[in-house]
């Protein structure tokens, strides 16, 4: 699983939809599949699987979820602007988790085979702190620093105050608006708990890179599939051909499916949804990429 | 050229590495209080905002009193 990387993350994707996603929402989607599963995972018998495998919660880090989740939302709250963001903070999510020994099904239920790129371990049969050192002292915790330079390289404008004001509010002023009203929070309050993601990522990071340095003593091992000191947790014994096939199979099925949906009711949803005033939405990929302003 | 104006009550950078340097020490001591999805986002809130606001009125309470 990946730690900080799913905050830093909410800030490089905001960067490329613009107004166009609630930031609030693709937090939520960035958070959902761990959100309900997380607490229970150390718990169980055999973290991994549970985690991420079927039978288990293993469907929460699969696409289906998130378009599900986002399907839901569209249809409850009308609004467009979150339900774009839940679906592709969830699908980040889903797309980030495919780097663990565990891997994810992206496309269940569809295939359950789950795809991976075995940078590091999936550690969670430690315990949470067995799994914070082993984390920080793999490639994962590199994966972490990675994606907070991609954010201070490729997003850092989406930190400033300027870009708070003239983004993050008009993409999603209603819930803006509600918290500045209801909890009585100024600007500065919203800007606070804005940044407080990054802040949260970059301090988690640290915090138990430190742990794990200091008063785990973890060996460090950044090189692929490490750390060497945990016991490989892969769900899977099929070969790369045969992972291959399943997942291009269950991706065609995924695409039909997504597709008939649309089709059949998920169109209608669009519709009547509604955007924020500032909002212009293209067609295809320009609904959801690209600055968008009336 | 940014004109855009300031935003009121920011505290100075400083206090952001001290909050910063306060949270990662606490999260070596009380790892599951600190480090969770609930205090870790609002902890910039929390620490610089909500605690300094309240230390504000109750000293304005004690000065009026």
């Amino acid at each position: 699983m990946s730690w900080a990387a799913h905050e830093f993350e909410n800030y490089f994707i905001q960067k490329h939809v613009g107004v166009k996603a609630s930031f609030l929402g693709i937090v939520v989607g960035t958070q959902l599949p761990d959100l309900f599963t997380k607490s229970f995972v150390y718990a169980a018998d055999d973290p991994a699987k549970f985690h991420r495998g079927w039978p288990g919660v293993g469907f929460t880090h699969s696409l289906i979820f998130g378009f599900a989740f986002a399907v839901l939302i569209l249809a409850v709250t009308k609004s467009r602007s979150w339900a774009v963001g839940i679906l592709i903070g969830q699908w980040a999510h889903v797309l980030t988790d495919f780097a663990d020994s565990a891997g994810t099904m992206p496309f269940f239920p569809f295939s359950i085979e789950p795809v991976t790129i075995e940078m590091w371990k999936h550690a969670a049969a430690e315990g949470r702190y067995g799994d914070a050192a082993a984390y920080y002292s793999s490639l994962g915790g590199v994966w972490d620093a990675f994606w907070l330079v991609v954010v201070l390289v490729f997003a850092r404008e989406a930190l400033s105050p300027r870009y708070f004001r003239t983004t993050i509010v008009p993409a999603d002023p209603k819930v803006w608006g509600w918290l500045h009203r209801r909890l009585r929070l100024p600007e500065v309050g919203l800007l606070l708990f804005y940044w407080g993601f990054f802040f949260y990522g970059l301090g988690r990071m640290t915090s138990w890179f430190l742990y794990a340095r200091i008063e785990a003593d973890a060996p460090l091992d950044w090189g692929w599939a490490g750390p060497w000191w945990v016991e490989g947790n892969d769900l899977s014994t099929a070969g790369l051909a045969e992972v291959f096939v399943r997942t291009a199979v269950g991706g065609v099925l995924f695409a039909l499916f997504l597709y008939l949906c649309w089709r059949l009711f998920v169109r209608r949803l669009w519709d009547r949804g509604v955007d924020p005033p500032v909002v212009q939405r293209g067609s295809g990929l320009d609904a959801v990429f690209g600055a968008g302003r009336s | 050229m940014n004109d855009d104006p300031p935003v009121e009550g920011l505290p100075p950078a400083a206090w952001f590495v001290v909050t910063f340097v306060v949270y990662v020490i606490l999260g070596l001591v009380v790892k599951s209080t600190v480090l969770n999805w609930i205090i870790g986002p609002l902890w910039l809130l929390i620490t610089l905002f909500l605690l300094p606001t309240m230390v504000r009125r109750a000293r304005a309470r004690v000065g009026g009193g």
